[in-house]
């Protein structure tokens, strides 16, 4: 890298990598915190990101004459983008849908399609940009560097937001870090030294403007913000409004310190069910459960509590009170019970709805059998999900069903009690659900279950319950989690929306864009689909099976683009382009045969390390097709552009497809096998041009004919 | 090749687009097409609107002619049952989604099928003047007229009486039904038996023959017409006065203020028994401006005798997002009506807050304790307290 000018753009390709992971990451977990925690906005927000970014590779063919100067402004301007388009979600997403009120899919679709956009769209525009105006100064400038600066700064981006941003810096302030290299290479590229450090200066100020105002732009429509944090899993606020003090997590109450209904619900409906409960294990809790507890006076209660900051909030704030022989412990509840050599008189878990891969491990066949196997003879397991005032919807009806069928794969009795939340009560004896007489024969007074029971929780709503379960609902697994299709039918139901139009409008335009492409595009656009999907699954799996630690789950990101680095400079190497492409895709099908069989057979067993290497061992093949298609389609402006884009598009739709589709209907192994389909199209494709070029040669091939 | 001239994008220009840009994004946020402001005093709305084609094909069992609609040209219809008056040509479904318009008459969908059925406390409803501790037979088919953000039943009042699951129950069986539970009053209740009034009419006229009281729990958004209609069946009610503000009606809500008020003064000009309900959704209704004003009206129109609920929210539906309102808020609430003047203002889904219990207007003593649904300590004997036999407003037997 002799050339001035080669390496400042370089510099500034691998800067502006380093922005956009940690904008990309940094616009999912906003936009996560403003709408819905679950896996299909995740996968709705990627998709759009992914989207833009290839739209954004296209337009970058538009425009003829590309300079150095306009790329430093571009790159500045992105810069500054970052800033402005997290704090117009934060103001917008009020100003558009009010405060407090949560919103269905497709204005979920649109306000993240818009609030991204114009970074997205830069973000693309901005690599082969950078790539033509290289080109002007070195005209046969190979586009597969631009490529691996790209990598270089991705995966720098990905680490520095996995290990430090994350744990360390809020929005603002990660955007300021992760921006500062952009803005420095990009100034470097602007005429005129007073220009470009007032430029350099106005577009931090930007930044750190939006840095000041962070909490500010988080205030609650009624109290105060008491407290602010970004977590590793969700973004905390404690809003204090007099006496009241409310804890949220992405913007939805997590628990409160004045709602005495839930915590009695949560504490006495098990907690009756056993003469002197002793050994008490809490996953998760609500505000006044502790004093609930205390009137039982059991020897101990271990509260597991997977985000510590949670923990410490609950407790700061009063939450969590006090109580004799409370443990906090700091792990994941699951894993800790699969190592814990404890047995329970009872366990309770207080987690929200099983609407994300996450929580879904709570509330399947394995966990419960796990649960089993840690309670005492007599020992009562409970968990609660949303119910409804007076009519169940078809979709929650098939939610209690499929948990009923589930938990009686492990207990000989399951009772459910009705009410807005419908509380699940299991145990190997009969259960009495005569609850106020219970807790009068223990002496134990209350001051909602005892008198509203007799009036809220008639024979007849129990009954009624009980024969709307279908016994024929399907069993909830790990890794077939039809709770979470069922969740995800129960979320668009409440806001009366389909999603079929927009699949509809979805695959015409898939198939429009199949149409237009060439073969070896078609290669690339599996090759992203694939190690999107591919990613997706590792993640999900490593969520479903080790349980949900967030940094390592970074680690899965970072080892993935990781992997590509590798990958696309050996893909520099090869002098046959059509025979490598051929057989990497062989490779990528035969990978992800392999981690279909070890998830399988390992299960629970397999380490961290095992998904970490597959991950980069799938990048790796992945990205090692990226320069084979460059020179395969002859890595002019245009191919490279086409190229760059194809991938992305690709990897929008692995991301979509993955996740509302592959996994909910199929299961990991399903949507493994979809991959893989959709893979062997790609891998017939190649095998049918390498048959073609060698028919048409008379002799050995020369592959880079295409 | 050295580079071009200087960017075209230069600091002024970059501050110029970024604006136009958030100018542009806020102005679309006005032609947004999901959803709406809900604070803002312009006054964005919610409410529904007519279903266009949406009839079902033909008529099925649980359907009758409406009891009041007007034909008009080209086989159009409007129905007179409450203030949206939905225009409907042949096809349509009216914004509650109850009504269709079927060859140019309007039919209800919602007759003899109701889609939640159950025996509550009469206090549940809530109804604390109204002879205390018996059982509700309460009922409802599904729609309504309004879009409440929070509401509590949206799984029965958003849905159209044909896209769920039902039970077939004649208005005589609902009454022997009744009966039979030992209730006292038939409810009609959970979502707006507005929409289906012409079931309720059926089922509260042998109900009254029967010796059951009538109960209706209502948004009162209604015309004065079968309002009237209403008022001669009804024994009691329990109409819920959303909010004091017609911006906030129409955002939270999808309805509008002034039908609501007209609802009250005509129950109250025909002497029917009826409790007021507001729940205090922070962010929202928490303000005590509001609750002043809404109060005043109160007294000056309907006076200080109707009991007035003031519940406490709990994030719900499509308001779930904000935190519950804070216990002193609504203390705080109670005490200014109380100040102002109302004799009779309880706190719903508070537990244990003395604004459960009744007192007497005439001693200030407590003649009505309620835990839960449980009343350890009543001293009324026949409308009167049993301290001071000062006359306690409501229907006691």
């Amino acid at each position: 890298m002799k050339n001035p000018i080669e390496r400042k753009i370089l510099h500034l390709v691998v800067a502006t990598g380093i922005a956009s992971v940690v904008t990309q990451l940094l616009f999912v977990r906003e936009l996560l915190a403003q709408f819905q925690g679950n896996e299909w906005i995740i996968a709705l927000v990627l998709f759009n990101w992914l989207v833009l970014g290839g739209a954004g590779t296209r337009l970058a063919l538009a425009f003829k004459t590309p300079s150095l100067a306009r790329l430093g402004g571009l790159s500045m301007t992105m810069a500054g983008l970052g800033a402005v388009q997290l704090a117009a979600m934060r103001i917008l997403r009020t100003a558009c849908f009010g405060a407090g009120v949560s919103v269905g899919f497709y204005p979920i679709l649109l306000f993240t399609l818009f609030t991204m956009a114009p970074y997205g769209l830069l973000v693309g525009y901005l690599l082969p940009y950078s790539l033509f105006v290289l080109r002007q100064h070195q005209p046969a400038y190979p586009g597969t560097r631009i490529y691996l600066a790209d990598n270089i700064g991705d995966i720098g981006g990905g680490a520095l937001f996995t290990f430090i941003l994350v744990v360390w810096a809020t929005p603002f302030q990660a955007l300021f870090l992760a921006h500062l290299p952009l803005v420095i290479c990009a100034a470097r590229l602007i005429q005129g030294r007073w220009k470009r450090w007032l430029t350099a200066l106005a577009i931090l100020a930007l930044i750190l403007g939006g840095w000041l105002l962070e909490a500010r732009m988080l205030a609650p429509p009624a109290g105060r913000l008491a407290h602010y944090e970004e977590s590793r899993f969700a973004r905390l606020t404690v809003q204090q409004d007099q006496e009241q003090i409310t804890l949220f997590a992405d913007g939805r109450p997590l628990a409160a310190n004045n709602d005495p209904a839930l915590a009695e619900q949560m504490v006495h409906y098990p907690l009756s069910q056993i003469e002197h409960p002793q050994r008490i294990l809490l996953i998760s809790a609500q505000g006044g459960m502790a004093a609930e507890i205390a009137k039982y006076h059991p020897a101990t209660v271990d509260y597991v509590e997977l985000d510590p900051a949670v923990a410490r909030l609950m407790a700061r704030y009063g939450l969590m009170e006090s109580l004799p022989g409370l443990t906090s412990i700091i792990a994941d509840g699951r894993a800790w019970l699969r190592r814990s050599r404890a047995q329970y008189d009872a366990i309770i878990v207080c987690l929200p709805e099983p609407d994300t891969f996450q929580l879904n491990r709570f509330f399947t066949v394995q966990f419960f059998s796990l649960v089993a196997r840690h309670l005492a003879p007599q020992g009562i397991f409970s968990f609660s999900v949303q119910g409804a005032a007076n009519r169940l919807t078809a979709a929650q009806k098939r939610i209690l069903s499929s948990l009923f069928n589930t938990a009686r794969q492990a207990f000989a009795h399951v009772a459910l009690i009705p009410g807005e939340r419908i509380f699940f009560l299991c145990k190997q004896q009969p259960i009495d659900l005569d609850i106020p007489k219970r807790l009068q024969t223990m002496g134990i007074a209350t001051q909602v279950v005892g008198p509203y029971f007799y009036g809220d929780v008639t024979a007849e709503r129990i009954r009624d319950l009980r024969q709307a379960l279908d016994k024929a609902a399907p069993i909830n697994r790990d890794a077939r989690p039809y709770l979470m299709q069922v969740t995800w039918a129960q979320w668009l139901t409440k806001f009366g929306t389909s999603t079929t139009a927009f699949m509809a409008a979805l695959g015409v335009l898939l198939a429009l864009y199949l149409l237009r492409m060439r073969r070896e595009e078609y290669i690339l656009f599996s090759t992203g689909l694939m190690a999107m999907g591919s990613e997706i699954v590792l993640i999900f799996a490593f969520q479903i099976f080790l349980g949900y630690v967030y940094s390592k789950v970074g680690m899965i990101v970072t080892t993935f683009l990781a992997g590509l680095l590798p990958g696309a400079w050996i893909g520099t190497r090869p002098r046959k382009p059509l025979v490598f492409l051929f057989f990497s895709d062989a490779v990528l099908i035969a990978l992800l045969l392999a981690v279909i069989g070890c998830l399988h057979y390992g299960g629970d067993g397999l380490p961290a390390a095992a998904y970490y290497a597959a991950g980069f061992l799938i990048a790796m093949v992945c990205g090692f097709q990226i320069p084979l298609a460059l020179v395969k389609l002859g890595d002019d402006n245009r191919a490279a552009a086409r190229i760059f884009s194809v991938d992305l598009v690709g990897a929008a739709f692995g991301a979509l497809l993955t996740s509302t589709l592959f996994i909910p209907h199929l299961g990991l192994g399903g949507a493994a096998a979809a991959l893989i389909g959709i893979k062997i199209i790609s891998l017939l494709l190649t095998g049918e041009r390498y048959a073609t070029q060698k028919n048409a040669s008379h002799g050995p091939p020369n592959l880079y004919r295409g | 090749m050295p580079p071009k001239k200087m960017l075209p994008m230069d600091r002024r220009t970059f501050i110029a687009a970024s604006a136009a840009w958030l100018g542009c994004t806020a102005t679309a946020s006005a032609f947004w097409p999901f959803g709406s402001k809900t604070q803002s005093p312009a006054g964005e709305d919610i409410r529904g609107r007519v279903f266009r084609g949406e009839a079902p094909a033909q008529l099925w069992q649980w359907s009758r002619q409406a009891y009041r609609f007007k034909k008009m040209e080209g086989g159009r219809v409007v129905c007179e049952v409450c203030p949206h008056g939905c225009i409907m040509a042949p096809g349509d479904r009216s914004l509650c989604r109850s009504k269709v318009n079927i060859g140019g008459n309007l039919y209800t969908l919602a007759y003899g099928n109701p889609c939640a059925v159950h025996i509550d406390p009469i206090e549940k409803k809530p109804l604390y003047h109204f002879m205390p501790g018996i059982k509700a037979y309460s009922l409802a088919a599904a729609g309504c007229n309004f879009r409440c953000l929070n509401c509590q039943n949206w799984e029965i009042s958003q849905f159209a009486p044909d896209q769920i699951e039902h039970q077939s129950l004649w208005p005589d069986q609902v009454v022997a039904q009744a009966q039979g539970a030992d209730c006292k009053a038939v409810a009609f209740t959970y979502s707006e038996p507005v929409t289906f009034i012409e079931y309720m009419t059926d089922i509260a006229k042998p109900a009254k023959a029967a010796g059951l009281k009538n109960l209706w729990i209502s948004n009162g958004y209604i015309n004065p017409g079968p309002l009237g209609d209403l008022c001669g069946l009804m024994d009691g009610a329990n109409v819920n006065l959303k909010a004091f503000s017609d911006d906030i009606y129409r955002a939270l809500n999808g309805g509008r203020l002034e039908p609501v008020l007209e609802t009250f003064k005509t129950m109250h000009a025909r002497g029917l028994h009826f409790e007021l309900t507001h729940l205090v959704v922070p962010g929202y209704t928490d303000d005590v401006e509001m609750l002043r004003r809404m109060c005043r009206w109160i007294l000056e129109t309907l006076g200080p005798d109707h009991p007035m609920h003031l519940l406490r929210f709990f994030p719900q539906y499509k308001l779930d997002r904000l935190a519950a309102t804070p216990v002193s808020t609504l203390s705080r609430f109670r005490q200014e009506a109380m100040a102002l003047g109302l004799r009779y203002v309880y706190l719903g889904n508070v537990p244990g807050h003395e604004g459960n219990h009744t007192y007497c207007h005439g001693c200030g003593k407590l003649i009505i304790e309620r835990q839960g649904y449980l009343m350890p300590q009543f001293h009324l004997k026949q409308g009167r307290c049993e301290f001071c036999k000062t006359v306690i407003p409501g229907v006691w037997a």
